[in-house]
């Protein structure tokens, strides 16, 4: 999966019993700038990202999916200073940072 | 002066006798020769019903091309009907049904037959579909199933039944196909549109090669499915459109294949215990399974 747009993802978030989301690409830095439309969502529980163009502003818009309680970013672009943002607005959803980045802590 | 008059005499013999034609209407009697002719005895009853049947599972045949027995026990049973036929007009038996009755019982087992004969005919094209997707290198993987032999069988439901059973009916008939593992460069589209003979699948795994991205857009719905893994580069929007009507999902893996020595992503989870792929009517005699691959 190279991309994924917001109508996409949008279909996504209308799942009305989808818990768990794993979304991966081999393709370092597709493009996933329609992850916003999973903002929607109100089922979603585990959200796995993989090998896309993920960052802090990417990750932000995911504090709006109320049921997700784990989030697992696997050689994405966020910053120690992005995740340490979500996790005080979301402080009961764990955020796991694969590799670690220097100066998080792992939760 | 004092004599009574004859009709009053005569009055309660003739009550007698109207209850006793009374009562050979709802009760067995020796005098079967008295019987009037729309009744049957219980042979022909079973003579019609096994009739009944057969002519269900003749227009079964040539309606919806289902052969529900083979050819030559079709003959055999139309020959054993046939005699039971001619047999039974020479045989009484005291009980006797009513043609009313015999109605009644014929239509009811003739609904019966029919859903069964359905279902029976979904679970024959499941296992069809099956067979071809093993055949081809799919993996499948059937509902929980305990002890098995070629002698015995025990299905999903807990039923301990003759192998010879499952092989003449599918094994799909008695456990319905729950996982499904299309990861051979060999499978193509036509493999994937398979997918609509499969009636109960909860887990379907993608990883082949050969499926397009025109062929991930035309996949079959199937209803029931909760986990989707889609391990290919060709998911497209119209894919997702796809999934998206997919309502009972509740976990959604989309990955692309990964290059040997890679790095990164989710531990893919293995397959139940209870749930070993297996193909269909390949058990070995102790019970162990053997892989068609």
């Amino acid at each position: 999966m190279a991309a994924l747009d917001e109508e996409g993802a949008k279909t996504l978030a209308r799942l009305p019993t989808l818990r768990h989301l794993t979304l991966d690409s081999n393709t370092k830095w597709a493009d996933i700038s329609g992850i916003s439309g999973l903002g929607k969502s109100n089922t979603i529980r585990s959200l796995a990202i993989s090998f896309f163009k993920f960052g802090d502003a990417e990750l932000q818009t995911l504090e709006s999916i109320g049921s997700l309680n784990q989030v697992h970013l696997n050689h994405t672009s966020v910053t120690a200073d992005g995740v340490r943002a979500f996790r005080a607005a979301r402080p009961n959803v764990h955020v796991h940072v694969h590799p670690p980045i220097p100066g998080l802590d792992t939760q | 002066m004092n004599a009574k008059p004859p009709s009053t005499v005569k009055a309660p013999e003739a009550s007698d006798s109207d209850t006793a034609d009374m009562a050979d209407d709802v009760r067995p009697t020796n005098r079967a020769s008295s019987k009037p002719p729309h009744r049957y005895s219980r042979l022909m009853m079973l003579s019609l019903v096994l009739a009944g049947m057969l002519l269900v599972t003749v227009v079964a045949y040539f309606a919806f091309g289902f052969e529900l027995i083979t050819g030559e026990l079709g003959a055999l049973a139309a020959l054993g009907t046939v005699s039971l036929i001619l047999v039974a007009q020479f045989i009484r038996f005291r009980e006797r049904i009513s043609l009313r009755t015999l109605l009644i019982i014929i239509t009811l087992l003739a609904i019966g037959l029919a859903f069964f004969g359905r279902y029976a005919a979904e679970a024959r094209d499941e296992s069809n579909a099956v067979e071809v997707l093993v055949a081809d290198g799919a993996v499948a993987a059937y509902g929980k199933r305990g002890h098995q032999s070629k002698k015995y069988i025990r299905t999903e439901n807990g039923w301990y039944l003759p192998g010879w059973v499952e092989d003449w009916f599918g094994t799909a008939f008695f456990s319905p196909l729950r996982e499904l593992k299309l990861n051979k460069p060999d499978l193509g589209d036509a493999h994937l549109a398979l997918l609509s003979e499969i009636r109960q699948l909860e887990s379907l795994e993608v990883l082949s090669s050969g499926i397009t991205a025109e062929g991930l857009a035309a996949m079959p719905i199937v209803p029931g499915i909760k986990d989707l893994s889609l391990d290919t580069p060709k998911v497209s929007e119209k894919s997702l459109e796809r999934i998206g009507q997919l309502r009972d999902l509740k976990s959604l893996r989309i990955t692309r294949p990964r290059r040997q020595g890679a790095g990164g992503g989710l531990p893919r989870l293995p397959l139940h215990p209870n749930h070993l792929p297996l193909p269909p009517n390949q058990l070995s005699s102790f019970g162990f399974l053997i892989w068609n691959s």
